[in-house]
């Protein structure tokens, strides 16, 4: 049963990203209009709304970035790289 | 438990581990179930009764103390003790049983160096514990372990020096082997090279190649016990040694940071998971370095979480390991179907790990970056953030999204052996799963346990929706990004470089040019001045075997008769078992000097 649930899933990729679309997108409102007592620790999340989503969006294409440039750099080897 | 009873949780499980070769089937199951257990709840008993236990004198001049016990050692020795459970259920099917023993050494070893209260004790147990975890990966007979083995042990031996010369270099300014916490404001040669050594069992940047390295070589149980106690108790000892020592700071965030950037890059799935071991121990070796109450409190408690999820984590892609026999995401993928169980404990602990609401992480990680933000650290602060949410992005998503969907990587055969796990480890990761959601929705649970007094409530309003946000949009990157992060066919470089490559270098110039000059100048030496030499040796020796030996008993022949005869019991050609013999002599011996 929950294997062809997970099947479901695996199958239906448009459904599954639909529900995250939408799911983001309610977060984001809630934050936005909703939220006011949070105990900021900085300057930057107390006035910048929705600090966290742009926060979060830069930190996923700065750490894939980096990610990417340093394997590019020479980092990735073949698997038989120490196999003399 | 009075205070004059004192049993070494260590002493039990040295015990327990030296009965298990001599016990077959059912009687080796019920001491695999039952000394975790006793050890457990001797634990627990020894941590309701704070001091200093087992002192004793060690040659006239030296005071051994085995058993100190405080809050900061009995939330670790709880922990070690309620792993040694999960672990040992989780390893009930492995058939070699020198697993489990050289678990269990591990352990103890683990557990004496978390109840100790002086350096020449940590240094025993810190040696037993890097042994005996060098038979763990000794243990698997895939490629390259052996090899992996041995740069494991070469790496913590020469740590373990580093160590003992911090020590006695201490001991000579000091006079005392006490292990208390060191002054930041006069620092000496000693406290580097003692912080170096706790450091580098810590996997603290630089010193952090030998974990991916061993962890993703070591058996399927191995890797289970190894994930959980190395770097934990290294954190502890850093935790009394070192703690407010800004260094750490530093090196924490940016092994956080190095660690989550490996992890993106990596294709093998244990790999991938040491990787974000040294990652989120970043977070603790830098709540150590905060140093404030809550930092430590941070620390401790992050600790305790990240031993139960990370080794359920270990458990789920163990599982992958021990059904298919393959550990790389090109090799696998869209096991959904296949292993919906273990999906599911891989999805609990990667939600745990990614500080979800209601799960470990969440309750623990936010304490360390709450409180380098209350210690005006905004970008140590904000560094961490931006790690917890490459933590989600690799371990929440990218890790079950490549092994268990999209597009299948696996041979017929893979396929065909892709099953659920049996049952015993089955019941360890439910365990594992179980107490991780304890520890995120029952606070009272872990923090009553931490070393200072709490105040901190992580469910407030700020932190539960910057933890939406997060979530919500690491999962919206992960869609656009996905393909940036596919795994591929590779290894990647690190500075392990340095040993490995570095040594077949130096081997290429020890065969090449060295071994030339040095035939050549033994050419040279044989020719003129050996010559005489080897004459009247060749008289003295015969003269010496055949006139005098036979005049006195025969000595020299009935050793060289001995000499071969213990050779080939010993000596099959195999290093780790003549190693692996060789350290138990060592051990009697050092036994019998201590007590007779």
């Amino acid at each position: 049963m929950i294997a062809e649930f997970f099947e479901k899933i695996n199958r239906n990729g448009l459904i599954v990203r639909l529900f995250c679309y939408i799911f983001a997108a309610g977060v984001l409102v809630y934050t936005l209009f909703f939220v006011h007592h949070a105990h900021p620790h900085t300057w930057l999340e107390a006035n910048v709304p929705a600090f966290w989503t742009i926060f979060t969006l830069i930190a996923c294409v700065v750490l894939v970035g980096i990610a990417r440039l340093y394997g590019a750099a020479g980092i990735k080897r073949k698997e038989d790289y120490y196999d003399i | 438990m009075t205070s004059d009873l004192f049993i070494h949780p260590s002493l039990l499980l040295i015990i327990g581990a030296m009965l298990l070769p001599l016990t077959k089937d059912l009687t080796r199951r019920f001491l695999l179930l039952v000394v975790p257990l006793i050890v457990f709840i001797d634990v627990m008993a020894l941590n309701t009764n704070s001091g200093i236990h087992g002192v004793v004198t060690f040659m006239g001049s030296w005071t051994l103390t085995f058993g100190r016990v405080d809050s900061l050692s009995a939330i670790f020795g709880f922990i070690m003790a309620l792993m040694c459970i999960i672990g040992t259920i989780y390893s009930l099917n492995v058939k070699n049983v020198w697993v489990q023993v050289a678990a269990w050494f591990y352990v103890a070893g683990s557990l004496g160096a978390i109840y100790c209260g002086d350096y020449i004790t940590l240094f025993l147990f810190w040696e037993m514990m890097a042994f005996a975890s060098t038979f763990l990966v000794w243990c698997n007979k895939e490629k390259g372990a052996l090899q992996a083995g041995y740069r494991y042990l070469m790496v913590h031996t020469t740590g373990g020096v580093i160590l003992l010369l911090g020590f006695v270099l201490r001991y000579q300014a000091v006079g005392n082997m006490d292990f208390v916490l060191l002054n930041e404001g006069s620092t000496h040669l000693y406290t580097w090279l003692i912080m170096a050594g706790l450091m580098l069992n810590a996997a603290v940047f630089p010193l952090h190649s030998w974990l991916p390295d061993a962890y993703s070589k070591a058996s399927v149980a191995g890797a289970v016990f190894m994930c959980a106690f190395t770097t934990k108790t290294a954190v502890y000892t850093l935790a009394r040694g070192f703690a407010g020592f800004d260094i750490l700071i530093y090196l924490g965030v940016f092994m956080a940071i190095y660690g989550i950037v490996y992890a993106m890059m990596e294709n093998d799935i244990r790999r991938l998971l040491a990787w974000e071991i040294v990652s989120q121990v970043g977070y603790m070796v830098a709540g150590v370095g905060i140093g404030t109450a809550l930092a430590i409190n941070g620390a401790c408690a992050h600790a305790f979480a990240h031993i139960l999820y990370k080794s359920l984590l270990f458990m789920a892609a163990g599982a992958v390991v021990h059904a298919t026999g393959k550990s790389k995401l090109t090799e696998l993928g869209g096991l959904c179907r296949k292993m919906p169980l273990t999906l599911i404990f891989l999805l609990v602990g990667g939600v745990s790990v990614s500080a979800f609401p209601w799960f470990s992480g969440f309750v623990s990680k936010s304490m360390i970056i709450t409180a380098s933000f209350e210690s005006h650290l905004i970008i140590a602060g904000f560094l961490l953030s931006m790690v917890s949410v490459g933590t989600f992005f690799v371990a929440g998503l990218r890790l079950p999204y490549y092994l268990f969907f999209g597009e299948s990587h696996c041979s017929e055969e893979t396929k065909e052996k892709a099953v659920d796990p049996p049952w015993n480890m089955t019941l360890a990761m439910t365990i594992a799963a179980g107490l991780c959601l304890l520890v995120g929705c029952y606070l009272p649970f872990l923090y009553n346990m931490l070393p200072y007094a709490v105040e901190y409530n992580p469910y407030n309003t700020g932190h539960v929706v910057e933890t939406l946000q997060i979530i919500a949009f690491t999962v919206l990157a992960f869609i656009f990004l996905k393909g940036f992060v596919k795994p591929t066919n590779t290894i990647n470089l690190d500075l392990d470089w340095f040993y490995r490559r570095g040594g077949q270098y130096f081997l290429k110039l020890a065969s090449g040019p060295i071994q030339s000059v040095d035939t050549a100048w033994g050419k040279l030496y044989k020719t003129v001045g050996m010559a005489d030499l080897l004459a009247s040796a060749k008289f003295w020796s015969w003269f010496d075997w055949n006139v005098i030996d036979t005049i006195v008993d025969g000595t020299a022949r009935s050793f060289l008769g001995i000499g071969r005869r213990v050779t080939v019991v010993l000596q099959k050609g195999q290093i780790q078992q003549t190693l692996y013999i060789s350290l138990t002599f060592a051990a009697i011996l050092l036994a019998a000097f201590i007590w007779l």
